[in-house]
């Protein structure tokens, strides 16, 4: 699959004059500095970081230093994939001094988003600089782990599992622990998680140079499953793939029974009981460790509905791993319309299953966060629970669709975009104290509005080419 | 149904198509009849839009002008069961990362109602494909096999292939070329594939499409392209004039008495003709696949 | 007969391979390597032996048919026909053999051999291919 919209192409490295001179050595970061620059996804979360860091309140400091770094990790994994991609192909090996350049504009952007902008928000607020920078800390670890070990990026989901568990007393507590850190009353560990972070990121430098060839058109993409040539030794989740091997061997053997026009295109998906028990289990421990380190009712119930909402993304992880093979399904014997109608169907399954496991979910935690008497206000809150559950599917579903072929962030992205609107809207829609009855029609938006997006892409599939 | 009738009917049918990508067109009003039962190899320049037209013959990709007719079906609309004779591999095939090589196979097979394991289980060990490894895990060479296995297992009457063997070395190559050969015999399958390597086309290949600036400018049999187009190198007693040239012809050359002149038009009798009209001598030079490229394409 | 031992064809050559094969088979005949009789490999093992288009060999083979240098027999294959009189006149066949008489001299020339040690020679050959 071709991504014409890749601009960095037009500059391709091999385009660097000779580098030996000074004048020349400028120049050389220019263009890769322009490399940056052109890709949207740079401008796009730059400026929301920007935003974020800005507004400084009197205060805590930790809910924005919290939001500030989950930004700046997104930031951090989206340069880490963009060095990446520029070492690892031929010319990073042929052109002499092609390093040189490549990596102090990537340190310059690196610095940037965990040394300057905190910094500058220390001086704002008067704060000791090793404060806030001490915090962004693990974002520059995170960039150098990016760089080495690409799964790394899963410790993005940190971030907000952190915000949450660390949620109400600490928040707001000007004389928690975090917020002394933050505030830079404890200098040598701020010094030594900036020394942690600077050293892994020298050690993320040399990996950079030596980084072996490899196919780099979807290793810039947030995936985490890259086809890298070579890879011949065992994967890390071996043992869960042999439980999708048996999960898809017991698919295959139901070959032509029942509804098989459509379960067969879930036979590449095909998840088996241990994938779920794993998704459960480790959701209510996850609730758990909350619900003891918040010691808060709220934090564990919005973990949990987190919980919920990301179980309900699994299948548009799963498919959007497979858009790779749609122009091979395509040439199966089906027709047009069959393919794009029983594709869709069986994703909207696969969606099914995991949102009715999600909404169980929510269920069970909140009725275990709640234990208590059972009222009204505890039915509605519920029954929010479960709408929300219900709407981000719809919204993942249909924004699934939408961006089935577009990079895999941008599904991310705006899959939670879009559930997270909805999501508000529902809670909106049922809990806004006002009399006003017919809020209840909000509930109505996300399911008309994700049956518009679903049909107008399996239009759009049909009229278009495909894959 | 006589021989006659066999050759003339074609299995792929493209007239007038245009495909325009952001106003580029790819494919301009492009002409394209395949007969059954021959092996064409398709040849162009990188980025000539080769992919486009193997995309286009097959339905996946839309076209903006003109009819394709696949197998007596329009292309855009192709049934299920035309699609069981038609077997494609695409450039880079990408198929599902985490499955296991045997249980993508018998995937595959679950959707076709003709499936030849013994056939598939031959490839198999032949090109030597990892069956219990995973498709994630193998090299671009393995593959490109495997998507040929699939692509071959339902003995499909069409086989289209796109760049097939770029990513393979020297001894895969030539493997692959055997078996390509192999199922061509007896001209009961037709195959296209496309390729940027000449050497491979010239000896697989029946017939040679070559597609230049979105249209074919060369379709027949490879030896009478051979045939026709040759390189004279003419030294004549006078000085030759500033108009001189010759049917047929792609490039010139002139050096006061010498000539190098590049014909697509060759006939046995114009090295006569050239002696008697200019009192030249003329030497013959015949061109290989790759040279006539290049020469049609510096024209 | 292998077709590996009779031919050998170079697909990247400016000569269709088709020419090669029938240019092949006359040298042969030629020569006295096969003589009227003798079987050619069938179609489609010398495909395969070399490697190369199965209609490519079948076009070369109808060519040979065509001029009469082979036969189709049923059930067997192509033979070699028996030399028949030649349909040309005598001075279009010599004028096709004009070409390498030239050669011939030319490479004479270069070899600094006298028109009568080239005569010589044309009548030992000639002589010895009586004999065989």
């Amino acid at each position: 699959m071709h991504d014409y919209a890749t601009p960095d192409h037009a500059l391709r490295e091999n385009a660097l004059p000779e580098v030996s001179r000074p004048g020349h050595w400028l120049k050389s970061c220019r263009y890769v500095g322009l490399t940056y620059l052109m890709r949207w996804r740079f401008w796009f979360f730059g400026i929301w970081y920007l935003l974020v860091a800005w507004p400084w309140r009197e205060g805590s400091v930790t809910p924005f230093v919290l939001v500030t770094s989950m930004l700046g990790g997104i930031l951090a994994c989206f340069v880490a994939l963009h060095l990446r991609r520029q070492f690892a192909t031929p010319a990073a090996k042929i052109v002499p001094g092609f390093a040189g350049p490549h990596l102090a504009v990537g340190a310059l952007v690196s610095g940037a988003i965990w040394i300057a902008v905190p910094g500058i928000g220390a001086w704002v607020r008067a704060l000791p600089a090793w404060g806030p920078i001490g915090a962004h800390a693990p974002v520059g670890l995170l960039l150098a782990l990016v760089v080495c070990w690409r799964p790394a990026m899963l410790l993005l989901a940190v971030a907000p599992i952190s915000l949450l568990a660390t949620a109400t007393p600490v928040w707001f507590d000007q004389k928690s622990l975090p917020n002394q850190f933050i505030r830079g009353d404890f200098p040598e560990w701020s010094w030594a998680a900036i020394a942690l972070a600077v050293t892994a990121n020298v050690l993320a430098a040399r990996r950079l140079v030596r980084l072996p060839e490899a196919d780099t058109s979807a290793s810039d993409d947030f995936s985490v499953e890259p086809a890298e040539e070579g890879r011949i030794t065992g994967r890390w989740d071996e043992w869960l793939l042999r439980a999708r091997d048996a999960a898809i061997r017991r698919r295959l053997a139901d070959a032509g029974f029942g509804w098989w026009s459509v379960q067969r295109w879930r036979v590449p998906g095909a998840i088996s009981w241990l994938h779920f028990a794993l998704a459960t289990s480790g959701g209510a421990l996850l609730v758990a460790f909350v619900a003891w380190a918040a010691d808060s009712r709220q934090a564990a119930t919005a973990v949990a509905g987190l919980v919920s909402v990301a179980m309900v993304f699994a299948p548009v992880h799963c498919w959007h791993q497979r858009r790779g093979a749609t122009q091979l399904e395509f040439m199966r014997p089906v027709t047009r319309g069959q393919y794009f109608g029983q594709a869709a169907l069986a994703f909207g399954l696969d969606m099914l299953v995991w949102t009715v496991l999600a909404m169980l979910f929510a269920a069970a935690s909140f009725s275990i966060t709640h234990w208590g008497p059972f009222d009204l206000r505890f039915a509605v809150q519920l029954l929010v629970m479960l709408l929300v559950v219900v709407h981000c599917s719809l919204a993942f579903y249909s924004v699934g669709l939408a961006t089935y072929r577009q990079r895999y962030w941008l599904s991310l992205m705006a899959g939670l975009c879009f559930g997270w609107l909805f999501a508000m809207l529902t809670i909106f829609g049922v809990v806004a104290e006002t009399e006003y009855r017919g809020r209840f029609l909000l509930l109505a938006v996300t399911p008309l509005a994700a049956l518009a997006l679903t049909l107008a892409m399996v239009r759009r599939w049909r009229t278009g080419d495909v894959g | 149904m006589s021989d006659e009738t066999l050759l003339t009917h074609h299995v792929l049918e493209m007239r007038g198509v245009s495909k325009l990508y952001s106003g580029r067109a790819v494919l301009d009003r492009l002409t394209l009849c395949v007969p059954r039962g021959t092996v064409v190899g398709l040849l162009g320049k990188n980025g000539a839009g080769k992919t486009t037209l193997l995309r286009a013959a097959l339905g996946i990709a839309r076209i903006d002008h003109g009819t394709v007719t696949i197998l007596d079906e329009p292309a855009w609309t192709l049934s299920a069961s035309a699609k069981q004779q038609i077997g494609y591999v695409p450039q880079s095939p990408q198929l599902y990362p985490w499955m296991r090589v045997d249980q993508i196979i018998a995937y595959t097979a679950s959707f076709y109602l003709h499936w030849n394991r013994a056939l598939v289980e031959r490839l198999v060990t032949q090109w030597e494909v990892p069956l219990r490894r995973r498709a994630g895990t193998l090299s671009v060479g393995e593959l490109q096999k495997l998507a040929l296995v699939l692509a071959l297992g339902h003995e499909p009457a069409l086989l289209v292939l796109d760049e097939p063997v770029a990513a393979l070395d020297p001894s895969a190559r030539r493997e692959f070329l055997k078996v390509v050969l192999e199922i061509a015999a007896g001209g009961e399958r037709t195959e296209i594939f496309s390729t940027h390597i000449t050497s491979d086309l010239e000896r697989v290949a029946d017939r040679v499409a070559i597609l230049q600036r979105g249209a074919i400018s060369f379709f027949g049999e490879l030896g009478e392209l051979k045939d026709q187009v040759k390189r004279l190198a003419i030294t004549s007693t006078n000085s030759l004039p500033e108009q001189f040239s010759l049917p047929g012809q792609i490039s010139q050359r002139i050096e006061g008495k010498q000539a190098l002149v590049t014909t697509r038009a060759w006939s046995p009798g114009m090295a006569g003709e050239i002696e008697s009209q200019w009192h030249a001598e003329v030497e013959v030079q015949d061109l290989n696949l790759e040279e006539i490229f290049l020469e049609l394409h510096d024209a | 007969m292998a077709a590996d031992f009779l031919f050998q064809v170079f697909p990247t050559s400016g000569l269709p391979i088709y020419r090669q094969l029938v240019d092949q088979v006359r040298r042969h005949v030629a020569s006295g390597r096969i003589t009227s009789g003798d079987f050619l490999p069938s179609v489609r093992q010398v495909a395969l032996e070399l490697e190369v288009n199965a209609m490519t060999v079948s076009k070369a083979y109808s060519l040979l048919e065509r001029d009469g240098v082979v036969e189709l027999v049923r059930g067997h294959g192509m033979r070699i026909a028996k030399r028949l009189p030649a349909s040309d006149t005598l001075e279009e066949r010599q004028r096709q053999l004009a070409p390498l008489v030239e050669q011939l001299l030319a490479e004479a020339y270069q070899l600094s051999l006298s028109p009568t040690q080239v005569q010589n020679l044309l009548a030992r050959a000639i002589k010895e291919r009586n004999g065989k």
